[in-house]
């Protein structure tokens, strides 16, 4: 009896040594991808890069108009709360809806040259944080005029960006490679933001939540890779925006353990199944 | 082993072995169903999913300055072959061992971002195809040029017909050489003319360094441009010899009953 094939790797490698890429040369290819798909998107389209702002701001003034102005939620500065939480929100799950599908989708182009699978995924993720760092900058010109929002907050962005991005691709390397061998995940996924937005503080503040249901918030990763920015209001002013940072980058990093476990288990049988 | 001039090891594969958990979809009848449970009970009831043995203890090398011609009917395993030892799966230490660096193609006709245009996608294939070669931009423009595709650079590349699409993959890929080049049924887009010259192009990037490994179901083709054959039949690698023995041997598998030689033994050309 031959020694078989998946018998031998049982439990292989998780890292970036399938096909054989550099560190440099992923970097390179996903930022090219980046830049092809950021072209592609708006190539076609008559306002270009102008959809990329209006879909969040529109989204944005429905929920001000509903949450602030008709239920008046006892918050202080509801407008910037809100675009702190909402803009971070966006991101996170616009990347989970669109790359749950990255690897069946994209199942061709994988099969056809020797692309290493994260490339595409990478590029996706990394198209949607310079959309969402563009949006959130533009939008944060009238809350600093407008408001009394200190400009200076702004510097210690890139520390929050940081731990979102990668808690997303990992949440997204997850819920793709799970869906090579679940079709399901990509329609659970679609149904489960819905539900996660209720749940989620984001148009709400957690001080309103009942003490029977703070465990809610405090099981779900995406609040508290939102939640430093929720807090950029007040990083220098001795808030808890060091410690909620601190547990951004924790999540993360569990989040990629896991994602990469995950990916390690089946990243061999990806080829077949796409 | 043929009898070309033997000289550095470029590929090894060593009791390399491939096996799939296939999915199956069948629409049994009940009666069908009924008849397995009573068959065997246990089996019905615990469903042990059905095992694909794709590539089956194949062992062989490939040296500098070979053109391997890689023969068989279609499922038995070429692809999966070159897959594995383009690094697309990760079969283990030692398994298969390369010396050097591979390059392969295994669609011709698929544009990385077909809204974009041939130019664009150009410069995103070359980004995968060669991502330590420093001169890129003299590298594309020199693909670009052999590609022979003019003024339809600068439009869609879902425009393209699919000799189109071959005519700029295979200008890539072949625009520098390599240690290890793997092309899987790739001329099958192309036209002729297109065909011919890039064959040459291949030949001549293989006379400067490095091995081929060429796909066809086209005996004649391979006949033409390699000098070594390999014949897969089921999963095992049936015959590994010269282009006119395989040429010969591949005519006479009866794909009516898959892949059985008529009258030939295995190995018998090696």
């Amino acid at each position: 009896m031959p020694r078989l094939y998946f018998a031998s790797i049982k439990g292989g490698k998780a890292t970036m040594s399938l096909l054989h890429l550099s560190q440099r040369s992923f970097v390179s290819q996903a930022w090219a991808l980046t830049l092809a798909s950021l072209k592609t998107r708006y190539r076609n389209t008559v306002s270009g890069f102008l959809w990329v702002l209006l879909s969040p701001l529109l989204q944005y003034g429905a929920q001000a108009y509903a949450f602030y102005f008709i239920l008046k939620l006892p918050v202080d500065n509801y407008p910037v709360f809100l675009l702190l939480g909402l803009i971070p929100w966006i991101f996170i799950i616009s990347s989970l809806e669109m790359s749950t599908g990255s690897f069946t989708n994209q199942g061709r182009l994988l099969k056809s040259f020797p692309i290493h699978p994260w490339v595409p995924l990478m590029a996706q993720i990394a198209d949607n944080l310079i959309n969402f760092a563009v949006v959130f900058l533009v939008l944060m010109i009238p809350v600093i005029i407008l408001t009394s929002f200190q400009a200076i907050s702004l510097l210690v962005l890139p520390l929050a960006l940081l731990p979102i991005f990668v808690g997303t691709f990992s949440l997204s390397l997850l819920l793709s490679t799970l869906n090579v061998f679940f079709r399901d995940t990509r329609f659970i996924v679609s149904f489960s933001t819905s539900i996660l937005f209720f749940l989620t503080p984001v148009f709400y503040p957690e001080s309103i939540i009942p003490e029977d249901f703070r465990w809610v918030p405090a099981v779900n990763p995406v609040y508290y890779l939102i939640r430093p920015f929720r807090e950029l209001e007040t990083a220098f002013e001795g808030s808890q925006f060091w410690i909620h940072l601190g547990e951004a980058y924790l999540v993360a990093l569990g989040l990629m353990i896991w994602a990469i476990w995950y990916w390690g288990r089946k990243k061999n049988e990806l080829y077949f199944n796409i | 082993m043929n009898s070309t001039s033997i000289s550095k090891v470029i590929l090894e594969v060593k009791k390399l072995n491939l096996v799939f958990y296939p999915q199956t979809y069948r629409n049994d009848s009940l009666r069908d169903q009924f008849v397995r449970a009573t068959q065997n009970p246990l089996k019905f009831l615990l469903k042990e999913p059905e095992r694909l043995h794709v590539l089956k203890n194949l062992e062989f090398s490939i040296s500098q300055g070979e053109r391997v011609g890689l023969l068989g009917l279609n499922g038995v395993g070429k692809t999966s072959l070159c897959r594995a030892i383009a690094g697309f799966y990760n079969p283990g230490p030692n398994i298969v061992k390369v010396e050097g660096k591979v390059r392969a193609i295994f669609d011709t006709t698929m544009g990385i971002y077909p809204e974009l245009t041939g130019r664009e996608n150009a410069e995103l294939l070359a980004e995968f195809m060669y991502p330590d070669v420093v001169d890129r931009a003299e590298l594309i423009a020199e693909a670009l040029e052999f590609s022979e595709l003019g003024p339809f650079l600068d439009t869609p590349f879902k425009n393209y017909s699919n000799g189109m699409q071959a005519r700029l993959c295979l200008s890539l890929v072949s625009a520098r050489p390599t240690d290890l080049l793997i092309l899987d049924e790739v001329f099958e887009g192309a036209d002729l003319f297109f065909k011919q010259t890039i064959s040459q192009r291949v030949l001549k990037m293989i006379h400067e360094s490095g091995a081929v490994i060429f796909v066809s179901h086209d005996p004649a083709q391979v006949k033409e441009v390699c000098n070594r054959v390999l014949i897969l039949n089921q999963g095992e690698l049936v015959f590994d010899g010269s282009p006119s023995a395989g040429y010969e041997l591949y005519k006479k598998m009866d794909p009516q009953s898959a892949g059985q030689f008529q009258g030939l033994s295995k190995n018998s050309g090696s």
